[in-house]
């Protein structure tokens, strides 16, 4: 069981890594689905106000 | 998602048709072959052209998609052309993509055979074009792989596709790696 901030930290980051590698080994078809979906949540987010429509 | 079976479809047809005579996919779509997703606005095509071509010119390529009915990309995307809402550029290259096309990997996606970069040239051509996005694809890359980079393989493609005799202050492919593993050394 972590204790420390430094181990805390490692586990944090090494799962991080597995989700990574995760995805990486995923087929490529559903690696471009994915990206596709990259491009639109960034679309989404360049296209979005910065104050709420009005309604 | 968009249609990728027909992309792929009208990309291969320009080899058919003889209006490109290789072709691979490089960029940040072969980063994600080897990788995880990478976010990318467009498709490259780099493209060896028929050896008759007097010119270096993509127009034929541009012509025969337009008569298609595919239009040119807005925006961001002026220089490509948007085929089946996919913006795709296509390109040519130096020795170095050139020897990137000639070693690229076949691959099947959706049905339809593609190109693509093998993975040390993937990491060899983002090191040479150099961008921001170019070194975080690459430290992405060595981050997480689908396959172990051939260090070797890479240090002789840097190797080759550096000069032997530089100019002044500048920094060859190889010089540039080293500097880069020098880096990710001191930050671990």
């Amino acid at each position: 069981m972590a204790d420390t901030k430094q181990e805390l930290l490692k586990e944090a980051l090494e799962a991080k890594l597995a989700t990574r590698r995760a995805l990486a080994a995923l087929p490529f078809e559903e690696k471009i689905r994915r990206m596709f979906q990259l491009q639109a949540n960034v679309r989404a987010f360049r296209n979005a106000p910065i104050v709420p429509r009005k309604p | 998602m968009p249609n990728l079976q027909i992309v792929l479809r009208r990309v291969n047809e320009l080899r058919e048709k003889g209006l490109v005579e290789q072709y691979a996919i490089g960029g940040a779509w072969a980063a994600t072959y080897f990788s995880e997703p990478i976010l990318t606005e467009d498709l490259d095509v780099f493209c060896h052209l028929p050896s008759q071509s007097l010119l270096i010119s993509l127009s034929p390529i541009y012509e025969h998609l337009k008569n298609l009915g595919y239009q040119p990309a807005d925006g961001t995307h002026a220089d490509s052309i948007q085929i089946e809402d996919v913006p795709v550029q296509f390109l040519v290259g130096n020795a170095l993509i050139d020897e990137a096309i000639e070693n690229a990997v076949e691959v099947d996606l959706m049905g339809e055979r593609a190109r693509i970069f093998d993975l040390e040239y993937v990491l060899a051509v983002a090191l040479d074009v150099g961008r921001a996005k170019d070194l975080s694809r690459i430290d992405t890359m060595l981050q997480v792989t689908t396959r172990p980079i051939d260090q070797e393989r890479l240090r002789s493609i840097l190797v080759k596709h550096s000069p032997a005799k530089p100019k002044l202050g500048e920094k060859t492919l190889f010089d540039r790696w080293m500097r880069l593993e020098e880096a990710r050394d001191g930050g671990h």
